[in-house]
């Protein structure tokens, strides 16, 4: 891995330095894989989750063999083929805000290859008290995010010289939760989070190579400032990604877009602010409730009455027990391509929200949610409703 | 309403990425002329844009994917010529021709 730029000094620190990767996902795989390729001298890897048959499109380190092994463990065992020399750590639970200070500051630099919006968070305060700096990337269906965090770190409240922006810098406030979709429901492609996390390992490798994860005092020097608009530090790139199924790569597929830098009124690092360590420990602030995970839990809107079992469905109706009806199979187009049961109508369930959405808006009558041909003969026609 | 900027209106293109172009009808970019002053005689600025957004561009009536009470909802960034709209006043900011406006919601999946 010589390069212009990349000379002895820069292969030392390499060896030298430590990399925190939590998630041993679709991002943490690839970013795992060049990490470890790099030379890094100690790999830690963080994940409470076991292997999934429907993680392996897109987690490419995980193996069929491997099905039901802790991810990290799975994650670790390719990492050695790939390269035994680096110390590798293994994690095999999920960060809290009991065990991430521990653990985040025996590290130079935090990859957060997460799936979720309050371990986020959570991930982004611990760098800003610990001072480390965090590569950041998330991706859902076909886009991805890249930013680079807190770089070089500075202590919290300090706004003397511009500092680089935490991640509630950027992302002040988590999107309400019915807004936010997660790769298992919504769906990824494999490739667009796999180039977002193999872009994760090549920020981190610049960092550490170029000492930035130093203090000024400890990184020698290459001429040029850190507020030099070339180096983007104190002002990072958000890159974003957009893979479009119907077209070639095109002049959209990548965009930079400039942030701002460090926020005076940020909760985290900016003025004033109360946030430590200790009162993350004890539970303050609350990220689930932050971030909605706290939701009332939905209520049951069907008795055990009113459902029935794809197999006792099956059997009635061939046995012909069911009153004419309706059978409504609920689930998104592309999953209703692969097959449904005969006789099925697909309304997906979106399509549906937004026929509700729009007779609340314009006006109508309830039974307008359904399209004509899922309707039956009026009012009284029996539906039911297939999600599975 | 003119496709040039003649004074009377202002083209701008406006695009949607990270999901948020399915409330527009599943078209990432759209070009947009607006009136260049809203109905009190100020400057169209962006919180004209998004208000007209929500009534001429939104396909979908799900309208608080996109705004919540009158504000862009959280976890959407917006960006005015590739820059995070903080560094250019947000709502406040007065369109100019050939803007380029960027809404793109913020991912956690992974
Ligand atoms: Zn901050």
């Amino acid at each position: 891995m010589v390069v212009p730029g990349m000379g002895k000094y820069g292969q030392l620190r390499l060896i030298n330095s430590s990399v925190l990767i939590i998630g041993a996902g679709g991002l943490g795989c690839p970013a795992a894989q060049y990490i470890a390729g790099a030379g890094i001298g100690t790999i830690g890897i963080m994940d409470g989750d076991v292997v999934e048959p429907s993680n392996l499109h897109r987690q490419v380190a995980h193996a069929t063999s491997r099905i039901g092994m802790p991810k990290v463990d799975s994650l670790i065992t390719h990492l050695r083929f790939l390269n035994p020399l680096p110390t590798y750590m293994a994690y095999p639970f999920h960060l809290t805000p009991q065990n991430g200070a521990d653990i985040m500051s025996r590290y130079d630099l935090i990859l957060d290859c997460t799936d979720n919006p309050a371990t986020r968070y959570l991930i982004s305060d611990f760098c800003v008290l610990l001072q480390k700096p965090l590569v950041s990337a998330a991706s859902v269906q076909k886009s991805g995010q890249l930013i680079v965090l807190n770089c070089p770190p500075s202590p919290q409240g300090v706004f003397d010289r511009p500092c680089a922006p935490c991640y509630r810098c950027c992302f002040r406030k988590p999107p309400p939760p019915s807004a936010d979709l997660s790769c298992g429901e919504a769906g990824i492609m494999g490739p667009v989070v796999g180039m977002m996390g193999v872009a994760q390992a090549g920020e981190a490798i610049k960092i550490l190579a170029s000492g930035l994860h130093l203090p000024p005092e400890r990184r020698s020097s290459d001429g040029g400032s850190e507020t030099d608009t070339e180096r983007n530090l104190t002002q990072p790139t958000l890159l974003i990604y957009s893979y479009d199924l119907a077209s070639a790569v095109g002049p959209y597929t990548f965009r930079a877009l400039k942030m701002g830098g460090r926020r005076r009124n940020c909760f985290a690092c900016g003025e004033g602010s109360t946030l430590t360590l200790e009162g993350i420990r004890a539970g303050e602030p609350d990220y689930a409730q932050f971030c909605g995970a706290l939701m009332p839990p939905p209520t049951a809107a069907l008795t055990p009455e009113e459902r029935i079992t794809a197999a006792a469905y099956d059997e009635a109706r061939r046995k012909g027990e069911l009153p004419p009806h309706v059978l409504l199979d609920i689930r998104e187009r592309e999953h209703f391509s692969f097959g449904g049961i005969d006789g099925a109508v697909n309304v997906p369930f979106g399509k549906l929200l937004m026929n509700a959405a729009k007779i609340k808006r314009d006006g109508g009558e309830a039974e307008e949610v359904l399209p004509p041909e899922a309707r039956g003969n009026g009012r009284d026609t029996p539906i039911f409703v297939s999600w599975g | 309403m003119g496709t040039t900027d003649n004074g009377n209106t202002i083209d701008i293109t406006v695009d949607f990425s990270g999901g948020l172009e399915m409330l527009f009808g599943n078209q990432r970019r759209h070009s947009v002329s607006l009136p260049a002053v809203d109905s009190s005689g100020k400057p169209t600025n962006m919180t004209f844009l998004i208000d007209y957004l929500c009534t001429h561009l939104m396909k979908d009536p799900r309208v608080d994917l996109f705004v919540l009470d009158k504000h862009i909802r959280p976890g959407i960034l917006v960006l005015i010529n590739d820059a995070d709209w903080e560094l250019e006043g947000e709502e406040t900011y007065e369109l100019q021709p050939r803007d380029n406006i960027l809404f793109v919601s913020t991912l956690h999946g992974g």
